[in-house]
């Protein structure tokens, strides 16, 4: 199982109503109808931690891997943003060009 | 040496030419253009003036055969034979497609050369074969551009083109790129790159913004590459669309996004990591970047892959410090349930308990010891324990309630545990605390008003049931309780011949029944009060308004069998008067089969005696719509109420069905043996007893938990004879039978607690003489004693009879059983 936080999108320190709505902005982003799969993760995230004793249940025994995604995503704060060289830009669409089907 | 000439061919050239003009026109119009370029090759040299019509033909053989040819992606093959098209008649075909062919071939420069000479040439629809015409200008071909007509907007927008490009990447600022890109218009040829001109400078500011910029590139366009790049950047989540980039995007992409080199690298390792890295290259991985991760999260992160990558610990332990006490007792626990060493992991579990204990006075530290406990509960179901060791799960759960009192599952587990135990005492006591602790949950309630019902208090169950429909109105348990409660009383009262109490009882009964769910049995009980009145027009009536509202025959006809048997009625007298026909006869339809099976489980759990006697009327239509099932969730209710019921014959009867779809299936190999050999496991055959072992196995590997107890159930009836059974040779056991238990009882009385051996002894002994033979010669306190000495290897039977010496306990021959 997915780290149920993550799937939610909220910090782990989040509470009952913060929980609540974000699972309900998850789930109108992907309604059961539309996106079953996801809509079977996001609810399974939501019951995992849904309330304070959840979550220290979750806490103590949750056992999924933690994603490495997320802790990358972190590493990689922008800096000053950089710009394509002629030579790069060419090589792209010389690519493109080249291999397009 | 000359080449031969193909067969083909050679027919080809024997054929008149009639012949071939016929073969050519059939050949085009079925798209066979491959052999169509033989036949028209062949009418050219034969009649090559052009009149003849043949270059046309064949020149048309030769396009749509170099299309067939590029849709096969063959672009060089395809290119090749358009070539031959202007030498035939003098004229191009479609030059836009060659050009196209070229440039999808990787042939730039010719393609550009084609594009020059065919500029007139080029149709109405080329606008896209001009974009990418345009695009490989600015790779550059910039001097074949000048091949071109001086008014070509290719030619004449290229400079603005090749400065905008030049301004972005040499840095100027926004406001003299977007200058320059206003001189490229808006239909120009280079739109697609003022449009990525454009986003790309959004994205220095307004990553979405971006996004939503180059949405309005076509997919086909050859701006794409640089496309994916800025949606990349521009991703909310970088990481995960940069690892989505071949490694030359993603360094071009960092570079958008302004990433350094150590990010970068650290995006490059990423990378490299598997779809599914190992926890080891996890672990490494967070340890060998710490210092670009946030150092908290990098901690849980890596402390989360210590249960499945111990020898990271003490890598851990350099990086982020030792351990506390109670992370090391969680470790160890959640490590230990991974490898399935459940005794380990409550060690561990206990110590964790232990420590948050200790800290009581924190409210988190005292729910987290009770939901330790509670796991801990969970644990100890599963270890594989004697029937003399029980395990610690009531224990834990009643020590969890100390620091979490509120929670409802806990008691009812605990209650539940000591009703499977026999303990009725504990059973009623902790229903009785939930009620206390939780009086207005239904769950509470219900469980109370089965204790209640099972201590006979069977009003203070209806106060209960009653308090259950007031908090959910729409709870069946309770409404059918109360319903059943009513109708036990009116029997009663029927029986004891107070006709008008048991009226009133009746009408309480058909109050609370819903209307849209009548299922008779107030009706029949009336027609039955009826009989007993002497009232055989109110009796009919009222019977046959029960035997409507039952739904089916075989429904009605059951409900009137037990309920006349329940008053000591003969239930032919009514079926006959009603009409219900032969039951025999029944055609019992699944809908018919499933209802039955239910109301069977509700006559059993009601309490009612010799169900087995009411299915034996319906054994033959039953094994007939058994037979008709083939979907498992239909067939497992039914062989597990022919086994509760108990019904042998259509129990053996369901399972060998169900088997015949699914043969692995242990519950339903337990099922038909248990069946087979009458619930007895003495009557089980060798082979049945081998399958039920391998069932078993396969029931602890798939972990069918059901199948497991109860096939473990069954086969304990041969490891613990402490409750004899009759004789396998029929009949009460022999004193031959009692001396071989006595062998296994000896074998197991070493493996109870000395503390508690004399006590289980003891009720061993008197279980074992009422079910031997009286013997008059022997008092029964003498015979207890002789058999306790004999039990305990002959030590001191010497000074009670006077016979030669005892086999020490397990040195004589043992008699071999099957486990």
């Amino acid at each position: 199982m997915a780290n149920p936080f993550t799937v939610l999108s909220v910090a782990e320190t989040a509470g009952d109503d913060a929980i609540k709505k974000a699972y309900l902005q998850q789930v109108r982003e992907h309604p059961p109808e539309r996106d079953p799969e996801r809509f079977q993760t996001i609810r399974a995230a939501y019951e995992a931690i849904k309330t304070h004793q959840d979550r220290l249940r979750h806490r103590l025994f949750g056992q999924e891997a933690p994603e490495l995604a997320d802790l990358v995503a972190s590493a990689l704060q922008p800096g000053p943003r950089g710009r394509l060289s002629e030579q790069h830009f060419r090589h792209l669409l010389l690519g493109r060009l080249s291999g397009q089907k | 040496m000359r080449k031969p000439i193909p067969q083909t061919r050679a027919r080809l050239d024997d054929l008149p030419t009639r012949e071939l003009i016929a073969r050519g026109n059939t050949l085009l119009s079925t798209h066979a253009y491959k052999d169509a370029i033989d036949v028209y090759k062949l009418l050219v040299k034969r009649e090559p003036q052009p009149e003849a019509g043949w270059r046309e033909s064949l020149a048309t053989a030769y396009l749509e055969r170099s299309k067939q040819l590029a849709q096969k992606n063959m672009y060089r093959e395809a290119a090749i034979l358009w070539e031959n098209i202007p030498n035939l008649c003098g004229q191009t075909r479609q030059p836009e497609l060659y050009v196209d062919w070229l440039l999808r071939s990787g042939q730039h420069t010719k393609a550009m050369n084609a594009y020059a000479r065919h500029a007139a040439a080029l149709t109405a629809g080329a606008g896209e074969l001009e974009t990418l015409v345009a695009a490989l200008a600015l790779t550059g071909q910039k001097d074949l551009v000048q091949a071109l007509p001086p008014e070509a907007p290719l030619r004449r927008q290229m400079t603005a083109a090749q400065a905008a490009l030049r301004a972005y990447c040499q840095g100027e600022a926004e406001p003299v790129v977007r200058e320059h890109l206003q001189n490229i218009p808006i239909r120009s040829p280079y739109r697609d790159l003022r449009q990525v001109l454009a986003a790309l400078l959004k994205l220095e500011t307004d990553p979405a913004g971006a996004a939503a910029l180059v949405e309005r590139i076509p997919p086909s366009s050859p701006y794409q590459g640089v496309v994916e790049l800025v949606r990349a950047a521009a991703s909310s989540e970088p990481a995960r669309a940069l690892l989505a980039l071949d490694p030359t995007q993603r360094e071009l992409a960092s570079g958008l996004l302004g990433l350094d080199q150590r990010q970068i690298k650290l995006l490059r390792e990423w990378a490299r990591l598997d779809q599914k890295p190992g926890d080891k290259a996890r672990f490494e991985f967070i340890t060998a970047h710490l210092a670009l991760f946030d150092r908290e999260q990098a901690g849980r992160a890596a402390l989360a892959l210590l249960p499945t990558y111990p020898h990271g610990l003490q890598g851990y332990a350099k990086q982020f410090g030792s351990l506390p006490p109670f992370e090391n007792h969680r470790l160890q626990a959640l490590r230990a349930e991974r490898e399935r060493q459940v005794d380990n992991a409550l060690r561990g579990w206990r110590a964790c308990a232990d420590l948050l204990i200790a800290d009581a006075e924190n409210p988190d530290s005292r729910l987290s010891a009770a939901l330790t406990l509670r796991h801990m509960a969970e644990l100890s179901e599963r270890v594989k324990f004697s029937s003399f060791e029980p395990p610690k799960t009531a224990e834990y759960l009643e020590e969890s309630l100390r620091f979490d009192p509120d929670d409802r599952d806990a008691y009812l587990k605990l209650a539940r545990l000591h009703q499977e135990a026999g303990n009725d005492k504990e059973y009623h006591h902790w229903v009785e605390r939930a009620v206390k602790q939780l009086p207005d949950d239904p769950q509470v309630l219900l469980a109370a008003v089965e204790t209640a019902t099972a201590r006979k208090a069977y009003k203070k169950a209806a106060g209960f049931a009653a308090r259950v429909l007031e908090l959910d109105p729409i709870n069946s348990r309770a409404r059918a309780f109360l319903i059943n409660a009513h109708l036990a009383h009116a029997r009663k009262q029927i029986l004891a011949g107070k006709h008008a109490l048991a009226e009133k009882e009746l009408d309480s009964a058909g109050r609370l029944e819903r209307d849209n769910a009548r299922s008779g049995i107030v009706e029949i009980n009336r027609g039955l009060l009826a009989f007993h009145q002497l009232q055989p027009e109110h009796m009919r009536r009222w019977l046959r308004e029960g035997v409507r509202l039952a739904g089916s025959p075989v429904l009605a006809w059951a409900r009137l069998a037990v309920e006349s048997l329940r008053q000591n009625l003969e239930p032919e007298t009514f079926e006959r008067d009603l009409e219900l026909g032969d039951p025999r006869k029944f055609a019992i339809s699944r809908a018919d089969l499933l209802a039955l099976t239910q109301l069977i489980n509700a006559y059993r759990e009601e309490g009612v005696k010799d169900l087995d006697t009411v299915l034996e009327d319906l054994e033959k239509p039953l094994k007939h719509a058994i037979k008709q099932l083939t979907d498992i969730d239909d067939l497992l209710p039914i062989c597990e109420c022919l086994h509760q019921a108990p019904h042998h014959e259509l129990l053996e009867y369901a399972a060998t069905r169900a088997l015949a779809d699914h043969p692995d299936r242990p519950l339903f190999v337990y099922y038909q043996t248990y069946a087979r050999a009458g619930g007895d496991i003495d009557e089980v055959s060798d082979r049945d007893y081998d399958r039920l072992e391998n069932a078993l196995n396969r029931a602890v590997t798939a972990q069918d938990h059901r199948a497991r107890t109860l096939i473990q159930r069954f086969l304990d009836q041969d490891m613990h004879p402490m409750f004899p059974r009759p004789s396998p040779r029929g009949g009460p056991p022999s004193p031959m039978d009692a001396l071989d238990l006595m062998e296994e009882i000896r074998d197991d009385l070493e493996r109870i607690p000395p503390k508690m051996r004399d006590k289980i002894l003891d009720q061993m002994l008197d279980q074992m003489l009422d079910s031997l033979p009286p013997d008059d010669s022997i008092p029964p306190e003498l015979g207890k004693k002789v058999i306790k000495a004999l039990l305990r290897g002959g030590e001191g039977l010497e000074d009670l009879l006077d016979l030669p010496d005892l086999p020490p306990p397990g040195g004589g021959k043992r008699k071999k059983r099957r486990r």
